[in-house]
C-alpha cells in the first residue's frame, strides 16, 4: 500500500487520473452511478490527494492534515477511486458498489475510512466546512479546508450564508472549490438557473478567486500554489470543467449525468477512455 | 440563575464549548463578556449555523 502511495507521488497525475476514470466507468456497472458527474471533477481530487491535502493511509487520521469536503457527494465514485489510488481503499471493494454487504454507496458516508463528513443533501456541507475552518483559526491551527462544491448547488442559500461568514470571520484556510461543468442533473446551469457572472458573485461575497482549467494539473497545481489567494479571505477557485470528461461519447452531455451500463458496455467504455 | 448565567458557566467550565447564535441575542445579550472569544454570531443565517457547528465542535 505503501507503494501506491509513492507511485501516486512520483507518476504522473494524467497516469493516476486515467486508472482513476477507468474505476468510476466500472462502478457506472451493477446499478448504475453519476459518471458525468464524478468524471469532472476527477482530476481535481486527484491533484488535491496527491500531495495538497497531506492524506494517506498514515496520516489521513493525523491532525496535521489538510480537510476534504466532497459537497456534491454524488460523485462519490471519483472520491472512493482516488482512495483507492492512495491506499486508503482496497479497490476490489469497489467492485462491490451498492451491494447490501459493502457500505460503498451513491453518498460518502464516514463508515468509509478517509470521508470526513457524509454527504449527499447539497448545500450541506460549506456550513460544515467553515465551522472546520473556523474551529482551526480560533485554535490558531494552520490546517487548511477544501471543499468541493459542484456548480449546481451554488442554488442552495446555505451555500451564500455560509460565505458571508466565512468572509466574516477572514477564514482565508477555508477553499472552496467549484466543479463548473455547467450542468445541474439533466439540465444546462444557464437555461435552468443561470449563474454567470459567477466569480463576480463570489468576489462580491467578499471571497478571493481565481478560474482555472479543471483538467490542467500544472495550472490547478500553480493557483493552490498561491494560497491564500488574499489575507483574510476565503479563496474560491471556479474548476473548468466538463462534465463526463475523458469519454467523447459522454462529454458536455445534459442525458449523461446517471448512467447504468452493462459489464460489457462499461469496458468497452473504459477501452475508449482517453487522457 | 438566568439562561445567560447558566451558559456561560458551561463554557468557562470547559474549553470544548463555544457559544453560537444566528442573531438571536435577546436573552444573552451580555454573554460575549468574558467568554474569551468564544462567541460566534453567524448573522440572520439559520441554515448556515448548523452545519458551523457541527463542524466547529
Amino acid at each position: 500500500m505503501t507503494e501506491q502511495l509513492h507511485e501516486i507521488k512520483t507518476l504522473p497525475l494524467k497516469e493516476s487520473s486515467m486508472r482513476v476514470r477507468k474505476h468510476i466507468i466500472r462502478m457506472a456497472a451493477r446499478g448504475g452511478c453519476y459518471v458525468g458527474s464524478a468524471l469532472s471533477c476527477a482530476d481535481i481530487l486527484v491533484f488535491l490527494y496527491a500531495g495538497f491535502l497531506k492524506i494517506s493511509k498514515e496520516t489521513f487520521r493525523e491532525e496535521t492534515r489538510n480537510y476534504f469536503f466532497l459537497s456534491k457527494g454524488h460523485a462519490v465514485p471519483a472520491l472512493y477511486a482516488v482512495f483507492a489510488e492512495i491506499g486508503l481503499l482496497d479497490p476490489e471493494r469497489l467492485e462491490h458498489h451498492l451491494g447490501t454487504d459493502d457500505s460503498i454507496y451513491w453518498h460518502p458516508n464516514t463508515s468509509i475510512p478517509g470521508v470526513e463528513f457524509h454527504a449527499g443533501s447539497l448545500g450541506h456541507i460549506l456550513p460544515v466546512a467553515a465551522g472546520v475552518a473556523l474551529d482551526c483559526a480560533m485554535r490558531d491551527l494552520p490546517n487548511r479546508v477544501v471543499a468541493l462544491l459542484g456548480d449546481g448547488e451554488l442554488n442552495e442559500g446555505s451555500v451564500w450564508e455560509s460565505l458571508l461568514v466565512a468572509s466574516a470571520r477572514r477564514l482565508q484556510n477555508l477553499i472552496i472549490v467549484i466543479d463548473r461543468n455547467r450542468f445541474q442533473a439533466n439540465c444546462a446551469t444557464e437555461e435552468l438557473i443561470p449563474l454567470e457572472p459567477l466569480a463576480e458573485k463570489f468576489l462580491a461575497f467578499g471571497a478571493a478567486v481565481r478560474t482555472v482549467d479543471g483538467h490542467d494539473f500544472a495550472a490547478i497545481e500553480k493557483v493552490f500554489r498561491d494560497i491564500p489567494f488574499e489575507k483574510g479571505k476565503p479563496n474560491v477557485v471556479i474548476a473548468q470543467t466538463v462534465r463526463g470528461k475523458g469519454l467523447p461519447e459522454l462529454e458536455n452531455r445534459a442525458d449523461k449525468w446517471f448512467c447504468n451500463y452493462s459489464e460489457e458496455e462499461a469496458e468497452r467504455l473504459v477501452m475508449k477512455l482517453r487522457g | 440563575m438566568s439562561y445567560e448565567e447558566y451558559l456561560r458557566d458551561i463554557v468557562l467550565a470547559d474549553d470544548r464549548f463555544v457559544v453560537l447564535t444566528a442573531e438571536n441575542r435577546a436573552a444573552i445579550r451580555n454573554i460575549t463578556d468574558g467568554l474569551n472569544g468564544r462567541f460566534i454570531d453567524v448573522g440572520i443565517a439559520e441554515q448556515a449555523l448548523i452545519g458551523i457547528a457541527e463542524g466547529s465542535h
